[in-house]
């Protein structure tokens, strides 16, 4: 029979095992190695723990016994996060965003969050997992983004995960209050989702079947939601509207939950926000794009006036009040605010897509020079979803998903070229 | 067939006429008459526990049998992807199918004929002979290395490892004879032995059991 303690220490070398197995796949070699460190540094600090701590502080060696479980998940979907079970090239630039945003306005000396991507099995399981520096345990944080295995190469449906990173924003201490304050309280102001007696008057108007704990639960979590999805609608632009459209319209008859309100009031609210940032009028300014773009946005905007009464949660002037503020918010951070998508850009990329070549492209000038532009992966999205909604696309054999892989590549090949030119920035004249 | 200067193979970019993408350094990447190509991000590498041999007579046995074939197909090769920066190595005597970082698109009248740069090929690398790449294809290149020196080779997604040189035909092909889009994304292995059943029948024996 093993002793506690030596039960104890048994599992935290069964652990580190784990953990030296997931140096079996490399997936982001840059990150990796900072997962790898911060793991095993939580690894030590439980084990030293465990180690001096007698048999009768019993509350605090359950707690370290449950961080060692909690570790042991996480070095679990760690040795899951192999590079060829998601889209590299679309991980990275959001990768990219996301630290801009986790560390923002960090207090010096703050660790930042170390980010790892993994792909789950279960379908439609786009998530980013946060956590916070809880009592100096940990050295970084560690945030788990998380694609779909079976949706690898759809990057078309990721911009989704702007909504998730709105969740990572909103969990990130020195922004918390920030947006609970300026974002969060404006959007439930004098609204179903101010407090919870409003909230059961709204819910028994649509039949909602929650009980107690769920509705109290229900109002702060939907708030929530709602201020994700015009956090994705700015950060990812208008790709935001083809993925979440797309991924929630299937759903659009689910009940309300605890946890996620109605789709059809979720479209709702998307819609608004579109309207207001007059996304529509400008990208519909180009000859070539105007009637894809029309298409595109008559998509949601036929969802959304179907939307009954009852279920639009939120007035103009809630949302909008939100709206403005996120705005603000995300262009203090440098990248983080979707710009407008070129439409020159985006018309060359649409063409280039409909002949069955990648999205982004070497330029050559008159004069056969040979350029490579600056070109926004969520331009790249925008270009694949206008692709997917033009008149001549049905003529050609491009289907969803060699379309998903075309910008795919273009991001791809996008990346290379950024590689290129940090290279003779470095080098100079 | 007249072998087009790079000049010229420029213009049918401009025009649209052509597709190659990227070109990231001109000045070096581009010769007088061949685009040198870069390392892409997956490699194929032939496992050796897959499959006791190649077998052409495979391919007609598992014709019809969709699980087995995609089995062969599977376990044949190990398949990995690779960030910039990371690094694969190529142990000697062994294969590997790589795609080019470049994706290209020829027009019907234009094909491609890709080579090893002599640099590498000094270093012991060498890439399939003679790599024709027919007029209308589009997608990447599939490039099979194969390490002939005694000391493994390591390489790097993005570094120059290939050139290609294009070559006008005199009598452009009336259709492209494949899909019109048929996209390569990625490395494939290939089919040897198709079209050629009539040489690859299985024998019966006395008994009617397969030899």
């Amino acid at each position: 029979m093993l002793a506690p303690s030596e039960y104890r220490l048994q599992e935290c070398e069964n652990v580190r095992n784990l953990l030296r197995d997931t140096l079996r796949y490399a997936y982001f070699s840059k990150s990796s190695k900072d997962v790898y460190a911060e793991c095993l540094d939580r690894l030590q600090l439980i084990e030293n723990a465990f180690n001096i701590l007698e048999e009768d502080n019993e509350d605090i060696l359950e707690e370290m016994s449950n961080q060692l479980s909690d570790l042991s998940e996480l070095i679990g979907r760690v040795e899951r996060s192999r590079i060829e079970e998601f889209s590299w090239p679309f991980a990275l630039a959001l990768q990219n965003l996301a630290l801009r945003i986790c560390t923002k306005g960090q207090p010096g000396g703050d660790p930042a969050p170390r980010f790892f991507i993994s792909a789950d099995d279960e379908l439609n399981s786009y998530q980013i997992i946060t956590e916070q520096n809880a009592a100096g345990f940990i050295s970084s944080p560690l945030f788990n983004i998380i694609f779909p295995r079976s949706l690898k190469n759809f990057v078309l449906l990721h911009p989704i995960l702007g909504h998730e990173l709105g969740h990572a924003a909103i969990s990130a201490p020195q922004h918390s209050r920030l947006l609970s304050d300026e974002v969060l309280t404006p959007l439930a102001h004098k609204s179903p989702l101010q407090d919870l007696t409003r909230f059961q008057s709204w819910l028994d108007k649509i039949d909602a079947d929650l009980d107690i704990d769920e509705q109290t639960k229900a109002v702060s979590a939907w708030q929530e939601e709602l201020y994700c999805d015009i956090f994705g609608l700015l950060l990812m632009g208008p790709s935001y509207v083809g993925a979440s459209t797309s991924l929630l319209r299937p759903f659009k008859t689910r009940a309300a939950s605890d946890s996620h309100p109605p789709s059809v009031t979720r479209f709702w609210i998307i819609n608004k926000v579109i309207t207001a940032l007059g996304w529509r009028e400008q990208l519909r300014k180009h000859k070539q794009l105007r009637s894809a773009t029309d298409r595109y946005f008559d998509s949601l905007s036929k969802l959304a006036a179907n939307v009954p009464r009852k279920y639009r949660l939120l007035n103009e002037t809630q949302i909008l009040a939100a709206m403005e503020r996120l705005q603000s918010f995300l262009a203090d951070i440098s990248g983080a605010l979707c710009p407008m998508p070129d439409l020159v850009q985006v018309a060359a990329m649409r063409r280039r897509m409909l002949a069955g070549c990648p999205p982004v492209a070497s330029e050559v000038t008159r004069s056969l020079k040979i350029s490579n532009s600056n070109v926004d992966f969520r331009s790249v999205l925008f270009a694949g979803w206008i692709t997917w909604m033009s008149e001549e696309r049905p003529a050609t054999d491009l289907t969803f998903i060699k379309l998903n892989m075309l910008c795919q590549r273009g991001i791809l090949q996008q990346n290379a070229v950024d590689v290129w030119k940090t290279h003779e920035r470095k080098q100079g004249p | 067939m007249t072998v087009l200067s790079s000049r010229q193979v420029l213009r049918l970019i401009r025009s649209g006429e052509l597709y190659l993408s990227p070109i990231l350094d001109p000045k070096e990447q581009i010769g007088p008459v061949s685009i040198d190509l870069r390392l892409g991000h997956v490699a194929l590498f032939v496992r050796a526990a897959g499959l006791s041999h190649v077998d052409p007579r495979n391919y007609t046995r598992n014709k019809h049998d969709e699980q087995q074939k995609e089995q062969e197909n599977k376990q044949k090769f190990a398949r990995s992807e690779f960030t910039f920066g990371d690094r694969l190595l190529l142990h000697p005597g062994s294969l590997t199918l790589v795609p080019t970082l470049e994706w290209i698109k020829l027009p019907l009248n234009v094909k491609g004929v890709v080579t090893a740069r002599s640099s590498w090929a000094r270093e012991g690398l060498n890439i399939a002979t003679a790599n024709f790449i027919n007029p209308g294809y589009n997608g990447i290149i599939t490039l099979e290395l194969a390490n002939f020196g005694h000391i493994p080779i390591a390489l790097y997604p993005g570094i120059r490892i290939a050139q290609i040189a294009f070559y006008e035909v005199t009598e452009p092909i009336p259709t492209k004879q494949s899909g019109q889009f048929d996209m390569s994304f990625e490395p494939r292995a290939g089919n040897i032995g198709e079209h050629d059943e009539a040489f690859l029948e299985d024998e019966e024996s006395p008994d009617g059991s397969k030899a």
